[in-house]
């Protein structure tokens, strides 16, 4: 009887879940700033907030993101699917609710492309070709089809490239490529696997350096 | 006056699925082959990528990727006391051409036809006795049965790394795959596509109506796929450009990527585009080939001598090749002689639209080509024809390949065709309806064939290809059967309106039908009623193969493409045995 009611409690809850009610971005903007009692810290440490960036190459920029984007991420890094030791306790310690309301207060921020080193004109070039064209020999399609063009994104499920850090779109690929990040695995670890660690680098590369209108 | 070029031991007139697989197979052997293609070399990247692939104007309205018919186009009539004007623009149906053929351009959707399709003669007079055909039909027994083709639909499959669920494991029938198929080997590569919403809908009133749903297969794959050529696949990503487009992710099986690659790493397999056959060279006494000629891309003729050609062409293009270099004696209607045109047959396409009010959204542009869900219950002998008085059937199924922008406009009968009324209707129905599709077969008939046309030339001076074609009446009975059922589905699927197009006469090469164009060199076991044995070797010249839906006898209701391969494969085990010792197989 217990397991019945379990499981029924797990399919109402689910249910909920799945038609979260409507996001509260002014609830997203308390945990942005404040985190939570349950122990989520706040992002803007590392994040920034809407109007002020955090400019720090080691943590991802939010820009131009969906709001179904980045509250898929929170729920992959709360069950493992991504894995990152910052990231995954305060993911866990957010409910569903709370991972929505803050992800509609950092959904579509724009903040133009910050300016950086310029990498070096033969691997931008590499890049380039393989962001808007792929390489046949290696068998891999241009980024371009389903990043959008430019990279700027095909929301709400396929994220902006242009002008994220070069570090963490390595990262990303290199995630994939060793199996270390399971969400869309299926779509892109046989692309990273095809990926030299100097493609990978251009890729990055390029893209960091993409100015999004 | 033609160049004459070193003689080479096979050539290949056309590198699609049929061309690439032969070519890679005879170079395996290590026999020196030429594979011959008129159009250009296309490769996933770069003429497959977006955002240039995505133009549905260009590929999908214009047709970018088909045969140019400003150069070779077929001329068509529904009798044969018309007369046939050129097909000016593609619109029935859709030959492909540069390297892949038509199976760049394809649904992806991998079917095996029934074990009775291929001893149908034999299967349907037993069944309902010999007065039981309309007397105008004329069905023959392919000459191979299922289970000698058994092994090489298993190996076309597993080429593709087709997606779907078995139904019929070794006579076991599998629970969630079609109970109705012939038996297989083993499962599928990969598991079924996902179900899209349509699919979930038409799942729900065909089993609340005593019918047997399962998943389409796909070759268009489920997830990463390594074949045994060693070429790997990517997962399909339901961006809903398959039919008409290439593959821009490596997720469709096209002969680039899952078999060409494989010939092309051999030095002994040469790829030649540009390279329009004109026909095929025979000996004085016309039994041998001698090797072909064609012109290239800069207009230069060459004569390319070979010890082994393999016509391996759109079925279309096949026959055509036939009766223009003379081999076989074309088909006569009038005297039912003659054999190089006879039994052409096509599909009896059925549609239905589910109009839904705007709660239920189906969102159709997350499509696939081949991600459907169907009943085949309703397919070929199935069920009992006795009391319906025709002979066929088509699967049924809620096929979503696409939501695109220009020409995916459902709206219910009685909308406007145009104007602020026909614009509302489309905002209003985009995304809320369903398309059902009932697949039907087609039954050879006397008056069905494909000739040379007397009037109309191509580019180069050479007579175009005649279809002449109308639906027999029996596969109007069929669709028009079909139609009712759909009907009742569509009720059963709760929407507010079903709108149901069962085909009916006359055929119209305006509209989009399929581009499965089969017969006209058919295979069998009497040089009186085919073109080709039963290894797919022309009767009346030993070192010729002709490869391709030319060969079906009739066609099932079932896409071709499967059927194919697994003739491909089943010929060239045929022609490892005739490279050892050549000579008539019949």
């Amino acid at each position: 009887m217990e397991r019945y009611f379990l499981y029924f409690t797990t399919v109402i809850l689910f249910s909920l879940s799945a038609r979260a009610a409507e996001p509260d971005v002014k609830a997203g903007e308390q945990i942005a700033l404040k985190g939570t009692s349950a122990g989520a810290t706040a992002c803007i440490a590392c994040h920034g907030t809407r109007t002020e960036e955090n400019k720090s190459a080691a943590f991802p920029r939010l820009v131009n993101q969906s709001q179904f984007y980045l509250a898929a991420q929170l729920k992959d890094y709360a069950t493992g699917a991504r894995n990152n030791a910052i990231m995954n306790p305060i993911a866990k310690a957010l409910t569903d609710q709370e991972k929505e309301n803050v992800a509609a207060y950092y959904a579509n921020i724009s903040f133009p492309t910050p300016k950086g080193k310029k990498p070096a004109a033969a691997v931008l070039k590499r890049g380039e070709t393989l962001a808007k064209v792929g390489d046949e020999k290696i068998q891999v399609q241009a980024c371009n089809n389903c990043h959008g063009p430019g990279g700027i994104g095909m929301p709400p499920a396929i994220p902006p490239l242009a002008g994220q850090h070069a570090e963490y779109l390595q990262a990303q690929l290199v995630a994939w490529k060793q199996g270390q990040r399971k969400n869309s695995l299926d779509l892109m670890a046989p692309i990273a696997q095809r990926l030299s660690e100097k493609d990978m680098q251009a890729l990055a590369a390029y893209f960091s350096q993409v100015q999004v209108k | 006056m033609a160049t004459r070029l070193k003689p080479v031991d096979v050539v290949t007139v056309g590198v699609g699925m049929t061309g690439a697989i032969l070519g890679k197979e005879m170079a395996a052997l290590g026999l020196k082959v030429v594979g011959l293609e008129r159009g250009p070399q296309l490769d996933t990247v770069p003429d497959f990528q977006s955002p240039n692939m995505h133009d549905e104007l260009r590929f999908a309205v214009r047709k970018a990727l088909m045969q140019d018919n400003t150069k070779e186009a077929v001329t068509a009539r529904n009798n044969s006391d018309q007369t046939a004007l050129p097909i000016r623009r593609w619109d029935s149906f859709l030959p492909g051409t540069g390297t892949g053929g038509a199976m760049v351009h394809w649904n992806g959707q991998t079917y095996r036809f029934q074990v009775a399709d291929f001893i149908y003669k034999t299967h349907i007079e037993k069944r309902y006795g010999k007065k039981f055909l309309d007397p105008d039909l004329q069905i023959q027994d392919w000459g191979v049965t299922y289970d000698e083709l058994e092994p090489h639909y298993d190996r076309f499959e597993y080429l593709c790394g087709t997606s779907g669920k078995a139904g019929n494991i070794k006579g076991k029938i599998q629970a969630g795959g079609n109970p109705f198929e012939g038996w297989r080997s083993r499962e599928y590569p990969t598991p079924p596509m996902k179900e899209h919403y349509a699919g979930a809908l038409f799942r729900k009133a065909v089993t609340n109506l005593g019918y047997h749903p399962f998943p389409q297969p796909s070759s268009n794959l489920s997830q990463p796929y390594t074949n045994p050529e060693g070429l790997s696949m990517q997962t399909c990503s339901f961006c809903g450009f398959c039919e008409r487009f290439g593959c821009e992710h490596y997720a469709k099986s096209s002969p680039q990527t899952i078999i060409l690659p494989a010939a092309l790493k051999m030095s002994n397999y040469e790829l030649r585009t540009g390279c329009q056959v004109l026909r095929i060279n025979l000996d004085k006494d016309k039994k041998k080939a001698t090797g072909v000629t064609y012109v290239d891309a800069a207009g230069r003729e060459f004569e390319q001598p070979a010890d082994l050609v393999l016509l391996t062409a759109f079925s279309l293009n096949n026959v055509r090749m036939l009766l223009l270099s003379g081999i076989g004696k074309p088909y006569d209607p009038k005297t039912g002689e003659g054999v190089v045109g006879r039994n052409y047959a096509y599909q009896t396409m059925n549609s239905a639209q589910i109009f839904y009010d705007e709660s239920v959204n189906i969102n159709p542009f997350m499509a696939s080509g081949s991600s459907g869900t169907l009943i085949d219950d309703l397919s070929g002998d199935n069920f009992d024809h006795g009391p319906l008085k025709f002979i066929g059937g088509a699967y049924v199924g809620a096929i979503n390949t696409n939501g695109r922008p220009i020409e995916y406009r459902p709206t219910p009968p009685g909308t406007p065709k145009w104007g602020a009324d026909w614009k509302k209707a489309v905002v209003r129905h985009y995304n809320h309806t369903v398309n059902l599709n009932g697949h039907g077969g087609s039954t050879a008939s006397r008056q069905n064939y494909l000739d040379l046309d007397p009037t109309y030339k191509d580019a180069w001076g050479l007579p175009l290809l005649r279809i002449t074609f109308d639906f027999p009446d029996n596969d109007i009975r069929m669709a028009r059967y079909i139609g009712d059922q759909m009907k009742k589905i569509g009720e059963e699927m709760g929407g507010k309106q079903v709108a149901v197009q069962a085909r009916e006469k006359s055929w119209n090469t305006t509209v989009y039908q399929t581009t499965h164009n089969t017969g006209g060199a058919v295979m069998g076991t009497d040089p009186k009623t085919s073109a080709v044995n039963r290894y797919l070797q022309s009767w009346d010249v030993s070192n010729l193969f002709v490869v391709g839906a030319s060969a079906f006898p009739q066609n099932s209701c079932y896409n071709p493409t499967g059927t194919v391969g697994a003739l491909t494969y089943w010929a060239a085990e045929a022609l490892k045995r005739y490279v050892k010792s050549p000579g008539a197989m019949g």
